[in-house]
């Protein structure tokens, strides 16, 4: 019966986010049909009178524009198109399809951004646990003070002022891309090297600032819940320190956590802006940057998509593990 | 050591918290005794000092969080000359206390079995889990919990099976001396009086020592073998609950005994103790309850009464003290 209520639950969650995801694209479906013009339009305006009056039609086929056709047919067509990763073609890239344009951007945005947010959330979570555990030692009180004061810095200044001293000053590290162009990108050590050894400064830049909220969090909710009456029950059964600080301490304290982890998983295709410009890296947010820059509207729009969706999974994700985490929820 | 007749001995114990107004005495100069096998109720109105009392043997409460004296031993030990390694060896194994509210003792997220097994791991890692799981099943049973609730979580079990659920927890290690903090405090009256009735059978039938700490002085009388009657950080009489019962000695027993239902019988309503218990930063010079006491003399608030023994009862009143008769005489 319980096995029944806990995958009862679990259907019901993927049910309201397809939901969710539906009117998510839907909107994404209207929303450039209530603004004047289209893709091609645009194109045309961008040319400034260098392309003839006649490419218009020309590039509404280019990019599937069908103008002429029922609002309905565009909308299955859409839909049809989105499903299957047709987002259209991109202005910056033209004539490469957006899709392609994106599917060489994410694996390194899911790679930096992905690794860095959960690297800062393991180890954020484990020097929380520290702090509140050794309270009132040194150590364990200045480490919380630190990091957030490192969070406090806005993001663009630290991962520039890195940027400079171990990138540019002390040549420690490469400043930009993702790997050096001098080598064959492929599975093999080299590869390998060159990628970690490009993604080390920009990482290091993520951890250290977002670290500090999960120091914080941590070690605050684990204070409050070594003085519940669970806590001093487990402390009279006799049981090892360690096992009362992960299985009765941090396993509640991190459950309100998780909530605020799924976002920035979320956001790790979102959020990825600023680190990927600073550091010319060619993920998802320095293509968003450029699609802006340029107007590349198709791009932002399946960028934009891309980004709704990380989001949704991220929730669904953490939704299925807080069930399995804390019984309570999936009986609810 | 291992055979002595006494279960629990706490001699003159104080313990006082920091506080920025000073040090709060919540418990003055306490001494009582637990045999084996016995059942000893320790009651009080709230602020009483029954908890500060049981955490301080048990040294849940140390310092710096508390200034601590006096001596415990439990089972023949001297609990504040054991090692850390020794007391939590000591721990549910020797002596378990079940602080206060039973009803968020439990982990939400570990299932019932998990929590049992964690302690019977902690003390014992030659048991196979086989050995555990029906060790498990056995307590529960005592406790009249269906064994499929082994797999359920705290949230799935009602007050009072989460209450039989750490009984249970408590008697898995068959430990010699089980201290409980008002284990019934969040139950209604009649789930209470059957969660009493389950510890007094499974302590005779076991023949584990108890101290029952609450503040209802009439359902402890009911129960326990002995009662240690607490207020303003002190013990104001103590005896057999049959020679308690019918005779209270001190007239704060007497108030306290008005002021609850009695166990059997039409339950009335009933007020409290008129009056606030005093301030323990500055408790009184004399008797602590001399200020809501109705017989309170001038001496009573001169000078705090000795605690004076009485056949095997003992009373710290300065009108019992002079008049062995005079508890008859007081309605
Ligand atoms: N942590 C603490 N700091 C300061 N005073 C406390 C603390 N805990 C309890 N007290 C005070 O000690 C006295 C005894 O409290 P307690 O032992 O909880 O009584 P009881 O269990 O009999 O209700 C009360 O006056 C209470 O306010
Ligand atoms: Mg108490």
């Amino acid at each position: 019966m319980q096995r029944f209520s806990g995958r009862h639950f679990v259907l019901r969650r993927i049910g309201l986010y397809i939901l969710i995801f539906w009117c998510a694209i839907t909107l994404n479906f209207i929303i450039p049909r209530l603004m004047p013009g289209n893709a091609a339009s645009a194109l045309m305006a961008r040319s400034q009178g260098t392309l003839p009056p006649s490419a218009l039609r020309a590039l509404e086929l280019a990019f599937g524009i069908h103008t002429h056709a029922s609002m309905f047919t565009q909308y299955v067509d859409y839909l049809r198109n989105t499903l299957t990763g047709h987002f259209g073609i991109s202005f910056t890239y033209f004539p490469t399809p957006v899709a392609q344009v994106i599917g060489s951007m994410l694996p390194w945005t899911l790679f930096l951004i992905g690794l860095s947010t959960v690297i800062a959330f393991v180890l954020g979570n484990i020097i929380g646990v520290y702090s509140a555990w050794r309270r009132g030692h040194r150590l364990a009180d200045a480490l919380p003070v630190a990091f957030t004061l490192m969070s406090s810095m806005p993001y663009f200044w630290a991962g520039l002022a890195l940027l400079y001293v171990l990138g540019f000053t002390l040549n420690w590290f490469p400043i930009s891309h993702a790997y050096s162009h001098n080598i064959q990108l492929g599975w093999n050590f080299q590869s390998l090297g060159s990628v970690l050894y490009h993604a080390i400064l920009p990482a290091f830049s993520i951890v250290i600032t977002t670290m500090g909220r999960w120091v914080l969090d941590m070690r605050n909710n684990l204070i409050g819940i070594l003085s519940d009456d669970y806590v001093t029950l487990a402390q009279m059964k006799g049981l090892p320190e360690r096992e009362i600080m992960v299985n009765y301490g941090a396993r509640n304290a991190l459950l309100p956590v998780l909530t605020s982890f799924a976002m920035s998983l979320g956001f790790v295709v979102g959020g990825a802006v600023v680190v990927e410009v600073v550091f010319n890296y060619p993920g998802i947010g320095f293509g968003l940057f450029n699609a802006v820059i340029n107007s590349d509207y198709p791009m932002m729009q399946a960028i934009l998509l891309i980004i709704v969706v990380a989001v949704l999974l991220a929730n669904l994700v953490i939704d299925l593990l807080y069930s399995f985490l804390d019984r309570r929820i999936s009986d609810a | 050591m291992a055979d002595d007749p006494i279960a629990l001995t706490i001699k003159q114990m104080s313990v006082s918290y920091p506080s920025p107004r000073g040090w709060v005495q919540a418990v003055r100069d306490v001494s009582l005794q637990v045999k084996r096998g016995q059942m000893v109720g320790l009651a009080g109105e709230s602020g009483s000092g029954k908890s500060t009392l049981a955490m301080a043997a048990t040294r849940v409460l140390r310092p710096p969080s508390a200034r601590i004296g006096g001596s415990v031993r439990i089972i023949g030990r001297d609990v504040f000359s054991l090692s850390v390694r020794e007391l939590r060896a000591a721990r549910w194994k020797t002596f378990a206390f079940v602080s206060q509210s039973a009803m968020n003792a439990l982990n939400p997220v570990m299932s019932v079995r998990a929590q049992m097994r964690d302690a019977i791991r902690a003390h014992d890692s030659m048991y196979s889990s086989g050995n555990a799981d029906k060790r498990c099943e056995e307590v529960l049973r005592i406790v009249d919990v269906p064994v499929n609730k082994l797999d359920s979580y705290p949230h799935q079990l009602s007050g009072g099976q989460r209450q039989r659920v750490v009984i249970a927890l408590a008697l898995i290690l068959q430990p010699q001396l089980i201290i409980m903090d008002e284990p019934t405090t969040a139950l209604d009256v009649v789930a209470q009086r059957a969660i009493i009735a389950l510890i007094r059978r499974l302590q005779r039938q076991l023949g584990f020592a108890v101290l029952l700490i609450t503040h209802d002085l009439t359902l402890v009388l009911e129960v326990a073998d002995e009662v240690v009657i607490m207020y303003g950080g002190r013990v104001m009489e103590t005896g057999a609950s049959n020679e308690l019962l019918g005779n209270a000695m001190h007239p704060y027993s007497r108030a306290l005994i008005q002021s609850f239902p009695p166990l059997h019988g039409v339950m009335t309503r009933q007020e409290g103790i008129p009056g606030t218990p005093p301030d323990m930063v500055n408790p009184p010079e004399g008797c602590p309850f001399a200020a809501r006491c109705i017989l309170a003399k001038e001496v009573c608030l001169r000078e705090m009464p000795v605690l004076v023994t009485h056949g095997n009862r003992a009373v710290a009143c300065h009108h019992a003290a002079g008049n062995r008769t005079f508890g008859g005489s007081i309605q």
